[in-house]
């Protein structure tokens, strides 16, 4: 079974917001404090009636409430209509038990929702609680009661909904969030059925085989052996009641460790390798918060290519701030978090071959920036960062400007990804000599997406950052030998210096960035602009590009 | 698809055949809803499928009634009639509507054009009055152009009814509502012969037999006998089968009770015994007695293991005593039509299920003249 879609209202983050989501792999993804464990929490509320591995009935507190319908009811006039209600419902397929239209959007569809409501049976409580409404500080979720139906309007049961989800979370291995009760549920999902009970019964048998022991019976039989204490026989016998299953006393070892003694990283991979294996088959949501947690780039890998190859037959939710998480598991599985929620899906898929080839690639970035810069190479990205230096005082990072260093892939790897979230971004790149050629007719595909600007100087002769710089420095000779001063190395400059008028010195300057092998001259010659004081001009294409409406 | 009407003769098996029917399917990865009416019933049919097969499978799901029509023909699509989700059902023994023989008023089945809840509903805890159910299920089903049956359609690959002609009136509507639905198959079991509970008061039709019949063959179903038993040896049979033979519409039943004990062989077939050799009788057969209900010959009954005629349907036991009302003794006597005078069929029903509890011999306490052939005297010398 797999979710289709999930809606909130009032909780928590959110006041109302619908999520669509893919049948396989959701890449969630989003800024801190946007929500992403939010919606976790909300789908194993209305899968699994529990918050955080705990009954919902016992976690009902304010805290699940969306602050502001909290505030809305506080400030109103408290009458009993204006009590907010939470809301969450799971679209689902795969069950058509729970077929029916009792839905928010009405749709004739199967589905699970938790609905966390006011008692109207506890009115006149309420009544008195309301009598003197300035005291009125909270909201009272003491007179709250929790639906769990199906769309079909029938009483949901952990029997018959058919469906399950298992939310692993390492910090759930805590001591306070019921550790046991998590590692076992953990446990559980890795063994099928037979198994369970073969357990179960030998550590039954556990009890009988320590009282047959020929040492404690011994002990035993000295505990009263005059029958001073009582005329029964007292023993001493091993508190294993068939009541207490093997569950709460059991613990997994690795190599002899227990387990949440062992590293936090192995910790992490254990639990989700578990989850996903699910020999018992009776997962049908797997719920993995960051999995990167932990682990190095290496174990990571194998960690990400175990849930891609052992996802089968299973919907998997994950949360995740790194981009090589996202570009391997596919990038159009991302469910972006921020203003509002978006799926991603139609990404161009020769992009998405590409970042599943080559993961390195900061994608991650690109959908969580809202001011994107998109440079050639490095020297193009010191240039920038100078300009704003020297215009606001600050790098650019430092107000939220986001300068992307394309290397290898390319541009248009990171528009496609753009182009679908209708991200801004701008391009900074070289015309390599034709504009319309190279800028104009290169981005025709983008032409309808005009979140995408591009920035680059028009002139045949500037075509990339140091020609321009030249440009933008050659009016005299003086100010060209100042820039030249800066840019190039002593011994460079003193050839320089010998190289003739303005217009071949213009030449040298071309020339030596322009030969083979000019990368390094390149990243030398903008590292020392950054680092230099004394004051050059910049093209207008690069002061443009940074500057940003406030 | 199958749409199949089995007419079953008491003690047919027609319990055993749903279960090996719906285990068939669901071996084969189909799922199948049994329906039956009482909750005795449930218990059998989950009883005879765990004979079979050891446990329930999965797939098999076994909902009384009400139970049905609540929760997969009600509450799915029940906004369209009613806003509130319903939270259960009120069994009526009495038409809600009507006291002290006058109905009530503002009861009425649609108000200002919408459909009146106090018609349907409980006026405090607004549940379902079972009466009727069936009728809001209706309903519901036409509102939605038929997504109710739809839906079902999607969960099971069959449906049967178990003591279908335990059903009624607006029942009716259900069964059409399923039918229409293609790509189910859909068996409906009764022992028409046997029919002593019905799910609602009737209103509607069909109320009879003989309507229900009719409705099953317009609806598509094709009527097809069981006409045997596995419990009543031949003259037993023979004797039962002479209850409804004014009906003609059932075709004799033949005993597949192929040995008898010889504990047993001894006394076989239908008797009548005089008063006075009652308990000379008991004593040497110990037969269950049958009556009409607790206040029938207390003293007679005291010490002995006794049933009333309604609840010892589904039962089987090796002899019987039945305390004959003033009907059956009209019956014996040979009188035709005894039991035409009752506004219902309960009465002759009740006697034919009696009948066919016994295995070996049915006895009658009766003083009067027999003029029946199979039926013999019998006394203790």
């Amino acid at each position: 079974m797999q979710i289709k879609k999930l809606k909130l209202q009032n909780f928590k983050k959110f006041d109302t917001q619908t999520f669509d989501f893919n049948d396989d792999i959701n890449v969630i993804v989003g800024d801190n404090e946007c929500g992403k464990s939010t919606l976790l929490e909300a789908i194993e509320i209305c899968l699994n009636y529990s918050y955080r591995g705990r009954s919902l009935n016992t976690e009902l507190t304010t805290d699940l409430f969306n602050n502001g319908c909290m505030e809305k009811y506080l400030k109103g006039t408290l009458s009993q209509e204006t009590l907010p209600e939470i809301l969450i419902e799971t679209y689902l397929e795969g069950n058509p038990q729970l077929k029916g239209n009792n839905n928010s959007e009405k749709e004739d569809t199967e589905g699970i929702f938790v609905k966390i409501y006011f008692d109207p049976d506890l009115s006149d409580s309420y009544a008195e609680f309301i009598k003197e409404p300035e005291k009125v500080t909270t909201l009272p979720v003491e007179f709250y009661k929790i639906d769990w139906y199906s769309f079909a309007w029938n009483r949901v049961t952990y029997h018959n909904k058919k469906i399950n989800c298992l939310f692993v979370d390492p910090s759930r291995l805590h001591p306070t969030f019921g550790r046991a009760k998590y590692i076992n549920s953990i446990i559980n999902t890795a063994l099928n059925k037979n198994a369970r009970s073969t357990l179960n019964l030998n550590f039954r048998q556990l009890k009988a085989r320590f009282d047959e022991e020929k040492d404690v019976i011994d002990i035993n039989k000295k505990l009263d052996a005059e029958n001073d204490v009582t005329n029964k026989s007292l023993k001493i016998t091993a508190d294993i009641a068939s009541t207490t299953s093997w569950e709460s006393k059991l613990q997994l070892a690795v190599d002899d460790v227990t387990f949440n003694q062992i590293g936090k990283g192995e910790q992490n991979q254990i639990q989700i390798k578990l989850a996903m294996q699910n020999k018992a088959k009776d997962v049908d949501i797997v719920m993995l918060e960051e999995p990167e947690n932990h682990l190095s780039h290496i174990n990571l890998i194998q960690l990400i290519s175990y849930i891609e190859n052992k996802n089968q037959g299973k919907q998997v939710f994950l949360t995740t701030h790194s981009s090589y998480v996202l570009n391997k598991l596919s990038i159009n599985k991302l469910c972006l978090l921020a203003d509002g929620y978006t799926l991603l899906k139609d990404v161009n898929a020769d992009t998405v071959k590409t970042l599943k080839r080559l993961p390195g690639y900061d994608t991650l970035r690109v959908v969580l920036t809202q001011k994107l810069i998109l440079v050639e190479g490095p020297s193009d990205e010191l240039i920038i960062k100078k300009i704003y230096l020297n215009n606001f005082g600050r790098l650019p990072e430092e107000d939220g400007i986001d300068i992307i260093v394309v290397r290898g892939i390319g541009f248009k790897n990171y528009l496609n990804i753009a182009k679908p979230l209708n991200h801004p971004a701008r391009v900074i790149k070289d015309n390599d000599g034709n504009y319309q050629k190279n800028i104009v007719e290169w981005a025709i595909e983008y032409k309808d997406s005009d979140f995408i600007e591009y920035y680059s100087p028009h002139e045949k002769d500037q075509y990339s950052l140091e020609p321009a710089l030249i440009e933008a420095n050659g009016d005299t000779q003086q100010d060209l030998d100042h820039l030249a001063e800066i840019m190039l190395s002593v011994q460079t400059y003193k050839k320089y210096q010998k190289s003739g008028d303005l217009n071949e010195r213009k030449e040298f300057l071309r020339d030596w960035f322009g030969g083979k092998d000019s990368g390094g001259k390149k990243v030398d010659s903008a590292i020392r602009i950054f680092d230099s004081d004394k004051k050059i001009t910049f093209p207008e294409y690069l002061i443009k590009a940074v500057q940003f409406d406030t | 698809m199958t749409r199949k009407l089995i007419l079953a003769s008491a003690g047919a098996g027609k319990t055993r055949y749903i279960a090996k029917q719906a285990l068939e399917m669901a071996k084969n990865g189909q799922a199948t809803l049994i329906l039956t009416y009482t909750e005795n019933n449930q218990k059998e049919l989950t009883n005879k499928i765990c004979k079979v097969n050891g446990y329930v499978p999965s797939n098999i799901t076994i909902k009384g009634w009400f139970t049905f029509l609540l929760e997969d023909m009600i509450r799915p699509y029940q906004r369209c009639v009613f806003k509130d989700r319903i939270p259960g059902v009120h069994l009526n023994s009495f038409n809600p509507h009507i006291r002290c023989g006058r109905t009530l008023k503002g009861r009425s089945e649609k108000l200002n054009g919408a459909y009146n809840p106090l018609c349907f509903l409980t006026k405090s805890d607004k549940k379902a009055h079972t009466i009727y159910l069936s009728k809001l299920a209706s309903i519901i089903h036409k509102e939605t152009k038929g997504k109710t049956t739809q839906r079902l359609a999607e969960i099971y690959n069959a449906v049967f009814i178990d003591e279908v002609q335990d059903l009624i009136g607006w029942d009716f509507d259900i069964i059409r509502a399923v039918a229409k639905v293609e790509e189910c198959m859909f068996i409906c079991v009764g022992s028409f012969r046997q029919t002593i509970y019905t799910t609602s008061n009737a209103q509607k039709k069909p109320k009879t037999n003989a309507e229900k019949l009719k409705t099953f063959k317009k609806i598509g179903f094709e009527p097809e006998y069981m006409n045997i038993s596995w419990r009543c040896i031949q003259p037993i049979c023979d004797f039962a089968d002479l209850v409804h033979s004014d009906e003609n519409c059932y075709p004799t039943t033949s005993s597949q009770v192929i040995e008898v004990p010889d504990e047993h062989a001894e006394h076989l077939g239908v008797f009548v015994i005089s008063s006075d050799a009652v308990s000379e009788y008991i004593q040497r057969y110990n037969p269950v007695i049958l009556r009409l209900n607790k206040t029938t010959q207390m003293q007679l009954c005291d010490q002995h293991s006794a049933y009333n005629f309604g609840e010892s349907k589904g039962l089987g036991f090796e002899r019987i005593l039945i305390l004959p009302t003033k009907k059956h003794r009209n019956f014996l006597s040979g009188k035709g039509a005894v039991f035409d005078c009752g506004k219902t069929e309960k009465a002759k029903n009740a006697f034919y299920v009696a009948i066919t509890r016994a295995r070996y011999s049915v006895a009658f306490v009766y003083d009067g003249d027999v003029s029946l052939d199979c039926v013999d005297v019998w006394s203790p010398s």
